[in-house]
């Protein structure tokens, strides 16, 4: 079987775990700052990156031809560096930085267009693996708008891929889960994935790619194909709120767990969440 | 001033729907967020006559084995619309948001120099804009998104379902297309249909979060909810992790769930998760971080170890 080349397109995004309520009711507009907030890979375009790499040692144990393992993200955040030693480490070939002053938190088919020219670029790819959507935007828009930019074919709600002999098998669903062949080129956008999280390296695994670093490029390389895009108008957010959940927030206090349960369930019944005689 | 008034009537809006895909009455709910104005493109429907008083302009249905709930053939739709449709016609394209009519919405943007906008929870018209709200930044932030260029195509969350209505008939029209299986990929192999998912009926039901830390945790938390005569479901570490079965999760990305009671152990509150709790009539959270998330979003707020907790709430069961 021949070599076949794989792209993984991922995101650095902050973090949101660590955002305090405060902030987020004070939220009104796109300029909206969780920049002290650690940046981490999208959960969605992890388990795609793993996919790619199983999918190698797949390869690998079958005595295989490896494929060649390719990343790609938008912008250079500080954390860049580390992030690509630790993609070098895990066994991908190549870690591209598409270098951008522009602020596309919310301009997903202008996002969509860089990658598409990249593609056109550097491809091509037999399977283009990205997460089905990422903070801050959450359109979902990025890898359907790739491959419809490209006109390939789309899967979405993936959760495992598995190279065969003819093409790639694909565990997706629509809502219901479903296996089906994909022959050539495909974009894969990966939700629930059965490869959660991207493995961790060891040290030594580390240290033979200390000297790799990624590759930046600046977005005027693919000004040909993305400025087409460019003039379009995206869609315009005009304000941010963060939505109320009422509730009466009781705090329930005592000295020990029994003490606090009994009181629990003493309110609960009282207000009719817990009949008597039901448990 | 014929122009005019020719324009201004052809600029409307156009309802897409898949016969099938879900309730008529999501259907119905679009219809009333155009602005009660707007044609119906029906595709799948062997007889389209009940959609024929539901109140719109017009019908077109689409008939083709390829174009069905069953198996839709998205490139197919798309140029369809795009050649065989006067795609200048539309304003706006409104869909239920699934995953097929999202990538319709995508694709036929991309293809007629328009714009999408996918999973929207409110949407109104406003003359030639569409003002549509969405979930932002993990859901934590709802987005007021204007929608300007044309046409616009918008998926729209099946979240409200209007009334039935049987007005006088529409005209309609209906087109024939040739099967046309796609040749990138095999035809689907589909897992049977699940049952029903017990937590979406259960009244009392616990979660387990991140907090719950292991198995051990897990099968205390089962034993404590099974002692409650209730269910148990996760949120998301507890699967990632594979202490507990993906049909388990709650939230965005799992079911959704309105018991009359609700008990999470060891959940931070993450909005995605809590999207999936909100019809509960009461939550109870327990967690050791006095500052979880979770503790502005609950009826009562416990801070205290889950495990402890939970074998609390078992020792006293038999007392309730």
């Amino acid at each position: 079987m021949e070599s076949f080349r794989i792209l993984v397109c991922f995101k650095i995004a902050n973090e949101l775990e660590s955002v305090i309520a405060q902030d987020w009711e004070s939220a009104r507009d796109a300029n909206f700052d969780i920049d002290y907030t650690r940046p981490e890979i999208g959960c969605f375009e992890e388990g795609a990156l793993e996919t790619a790499l199983t999918i190698r040692d797949a390869e690998n144990d079958n005595g295989a031809a490896i494929p060649v393992l390719t990343t790609l993200t938008i912008g250079c955040p500080s954390v860049l560096p580390n992030v690509a030693k630790r993609l070098f480490a895990c066994g991908f070939d190549a870690v591209h930085a598409i270098r951008t002053d522009e602020d596309l938190r919310f301009q997903p088919e202008r996002t969509a267009a860089c990658i598409a020219a990249y593609i056109l670029q550097y491809g091509p790819f037999d399977a283009i693996l990205m997460g089905c959507q990422a903070n801050p935007g959450n359109h979902g828009k990025v890898p359907l708008a790739v491959a419809a930019m490209l006109e390939l074919p789309y899967v979405g709600q993936v959760r495992d891929l598995v190279r065969q002999a003819e093409g790639f098998q694909v565990v997706a669903a629509d809502p219901l889960p479903y296996e089906q062949l994909i022959f050539g080129p495909a974009v894969y956008a990966f939700c629930n994935a059965k490869h959660t999280y991207l493995r961790v390296p060891t040290l030594r695994e580390k240290l033979a790619v200390s000297d790799k670093a990624p590759e930046y490029m600046p977005e005027e390389t693919f000004a040909g194909f993305a400025s087409a895009w460019s003039g379009r108008r995206e869609n315009r957010v005009t304000s941010l709120r963060h939505p109320v959940l009422k509730r009466a927030n009781v705090s329930i206090s005592g000295a020990t767990p029994d003490e606090k349960a009994v009181k629990l369930l003493t309110e609960l019944r009282q207000h009719g969440f817990l009949a008597k005689g039901s448990v | 001033m014929a122009f005019l008034r020719k324009e201004a009537s052809d600029m409307d809006t156009c309802i897409i729907w898949i016969h099938g895909q879900s309730a008529p009455g999501v259907l119905q709910s679009l219809l009333a967020a155009s602005d009660g104005a707007a044609s119906l493109l029906l595709f799948g429907a062997a007889d389209a006559a009940p959609y024929l008083h539901m109140g719109f302009r017009s019908v077109k249905a689409v008939q083709c084995k390829s174009l069905t709930i069953h198996d839709f053939h998205v490139q197919q739709a798309v140029s369809f619309l795009t050649v065989s449709e006067d795609v200048g016609k539309h304003l706006r394209y409104i869909l239920s948001e699934t995953v097929k009519t999202n990538e319709l919405a995508v694709r036929l943007a991309i293809a007629t120099g328009g714009t999408s906008l996918l999973g929207a929870e409110t949407l109104a018209v406003r003359g030639t804009e569409s003002v549509c709200t969405r979930r932002v930044y993990g859901y934590n932030l709802v987005a007021e998104t204007v929608i300007a260029a044309k046409p616009q195509c918008i998926t729209v969350k099946p979240n409200a379902e209007a009334p039935p209505v049987r007005l006088a008939p529409c005209p309609c029209t209906t087109v024939t297309l040739p099967e046309e299986a796609p040749t990138w990929c095999t035809a689907p192999i589909r897992q049977a249909a699940p049952a029903r998912n017990a937590l979406v009926d259960a009244k009392l039901l616990m979660v387990a979060g991140r907090g719950i830390g292991g198995p051990d945790g897990v099968a205390e938390a089962k034993r404590t909810a099974r002692a409650y005569h209730g269910a148990l479901g996760c949120s998301r570490p507890p699967v990632l992790n594979g202490w507990m079965e993906a049909d388990d999760l709650i939230g965005v990305s799992g079911v959704s769930v309105a018991p009359l009671l609700c008990f999470t152990f060891g959940i931070s509150g993450m909005m995605p998760f809590l999207l999936g709790i909100e019809k509960a009539s009461c939550i109870v959270a327990v967690n050791t971080d006095p500052n979880a998330a979770i503790f502005h979003n609950c009826d009562y707020a416990i801070c205290e170890d889950c495990i402890l907790f939970l074998q609390a709430l078992r020792r006293l069961s038999g007392s309730t």
